[in-house]
């Protein structure tokens, strides 16, 4: 900011020699001199600012869980969002980061005599939205080798992502799909194509179509979230 | 939402009112899971039906079609919860607080044959207060109708009248119950009606005679708004 105090001689109209004064002599009182008026002051304060979306942060950890009599089990998770009003923010440019979704470790439990499986899987995911129709949900599928060792799926889960800000544990309660009759589940055993669920994240979150299958509950996974809300109640919410 | 920030600190205050007034509407959003089932004594397949029951007030926003929910068909071990594990999102605008959201539930049975009947039936009420909740709706079996109730005029006393009133509360049950044990089902509602408070025909719940059955678990969170700007209590 031009602060000096230039006097210019008023006989002088047309030289423009040197600088001149932009405030024409006037100097700003001492208190403002930093730059920024009250009124600009105001403008930035975040408290008078209101917000156009709302963000949703938040991480967990899937803990551990247990499957029927399974040793080992990896467990994959995605989070499923209402589509037109949520965004999920990258972190990163990753190309595994587009949605956000994870595989975890394959892991045994530890002895003979306890089927706890622990994972200990972290995840973390940014959403910023208008509306709160459309919830995250984590939904998650457990998979492990069968006799052969191929890879098959062992039971699915989800649950909503917690709406109130700080720390929540949450149960997800696993089932697995039944086999139409006792023939294709015995040939299912065989081949490696034991009943599975195509496009698992869309079907266990959205609850459309669920109606003819056929399921057995056999566990539980355990999971920790953390969460913040932002600007929640500038719309009213909280 | 956004709206054009105004240069003065009092001109501010007022758009942010005008602002408020506009959308002072109380919305609720119930976000959760019809989790499964517990203590249904039996080894076929179960699945659950879900009607949202709301009074005038109550505008169902999203998702668009009020169809009901009809859950996955779950198998358990005895002592094991039969999973369901069926989400739901639901979103009212509310004008009027009157008729709170109910769940009627409606447990059915798939046995071996793949016959679908009946099995017991519940009313859940929606949290009020803002959070996560988890609601046990623990559900009943109708075995059989007592009539003779019924034939007893309106506006009757039960204590002066007792030439009309049934000695015997279970003085008809035995014919369902014969009928139900030769056909492996048990009485069915006809309507929905009685498990709603305030639908008229709530009050023939009282002829109906009903056995306990099992459990149904939902989790739900509950997030309110507008509700402290209008003086709710709740959020």
């Amino acid at each position: 900011m031009n602060t000096r105090n230039y006097k210019k001689d008023v006989s002088d109209q047309g030289s423009m020699k040197g600088q001149t004064n932009q405030n024409f002599g006037y100097t700003q009182p001492q208190q403002f001199q930093d730059g920024i008026s009250r009124i600009q002051e105001e403008m930035m304060d975040p408290r008078n600012i209101q917000p156009d979306s709302m963000f949703l942060n938040f991480s967990g950890v899937l803990e551990c869980g247990e499957c029927e009599d399974e040793e080992s089990l990896r467990i994959e998770y995605a989070v499923k969002y209402g589509g037109d009003d949520w965004a999920y923010l990258k972190t990163s440019n990753n190309a595994d980061d587009a949605e956000p979704s994870g595989i975890s470790q394959l892991s045994t439990s530890r002895n003979l005599h306890s089927r706890n499986i622990v994972w200990n899987f972290p995840f973390e995911c940014n959403f910023q939205t208008k509306n709160i129709f459309g919830w995250p949900q984590v939904v998650v599928r457990l998979s492990g080798p069968d006799f052969m060792g191929r890879s098959v799926a062992k039971g699915y889960g989800s649950v909503h992502v917690p709406t109130q800000p700080g720390y929540h544990e949450r149960i997800i309660r696993i089932f697995k799909p039944l086999p139409i009759s006792g023939f294709t589940g015995f040939l299912g055993y065989l081949l490696g194509n034991t009943a599975e669920l195509k496009n698992f994240d869309k079907v266990i979150s959205s609850g459309e179509g669920r109606e003819v299958t056929r399921v057995k509950s056999v566990g539980y996974v355990k999971v920790k979230f953390h969460v913040t809300l932002v600007n929640f109640d500038k719309f009213g919410y909280l | 939402m956004s709206m054009p920030y105004q240069q003065t600190g009092n001109q501010l205050d007022y758009q942010e009112v005008k602002q408020t007034k506009a959308d002072l509407k109380a919305e609720v959003h119930l976000i959760g899971q019809i989790v499964g089932g517990l203590d249904f004594q039996t080894d076929d397949g179960l699945f659950c039906e879900l009607a949202i029951d709301c009074g005038d007030g109550w505008d169902l926003l999203q998702p668009g079609n009020n169809k009901g929910i009809q859950t996955q068909t779950s198998y358990a071990n005895p002592g094991q919860l039969f999973s369901w594990g069926h989400p739901f999102d639901l979103h009212f605008s509310v004008s009027n607080i009157i008729g709170w959201p109910k769940a009627l539930l409606k447990v059915w049975r798939l046995d071996s044959s793949n016959k679908i009947d009946a099995c017991s039936y519940g009313t859940a009420i929606f949290p009020r207060s803002a959070g996560y909740h988890q609601i046990t709706c623990e559900t009943w079996t109708p075995t059989g109708e007592n009539l003779d109730l019924e034939i007893r005029k309106p506006n009757e006393d039960l204590a002066t009248n007792t030439d009309q009133f049934s000695k015997f509360d279970r003085s008809l049950d035995w014919r369902f119950q014969a009928l139900s044990f030769y056909m492996e089902n048990p009485p069915r509602l006809t309507t929905l009606a009685p498990l709603t408070t305030d639908k008229g025909d709530f009050a023939r719940r009282k002829i109906l005679n009903s056995i306990s059955n099992g459990r149904v678990i939902i989790e739900v969170e509950v997030i309110l708004k507008n509700f402290k700007r209008l003086s709710f209590s709740g959020q």
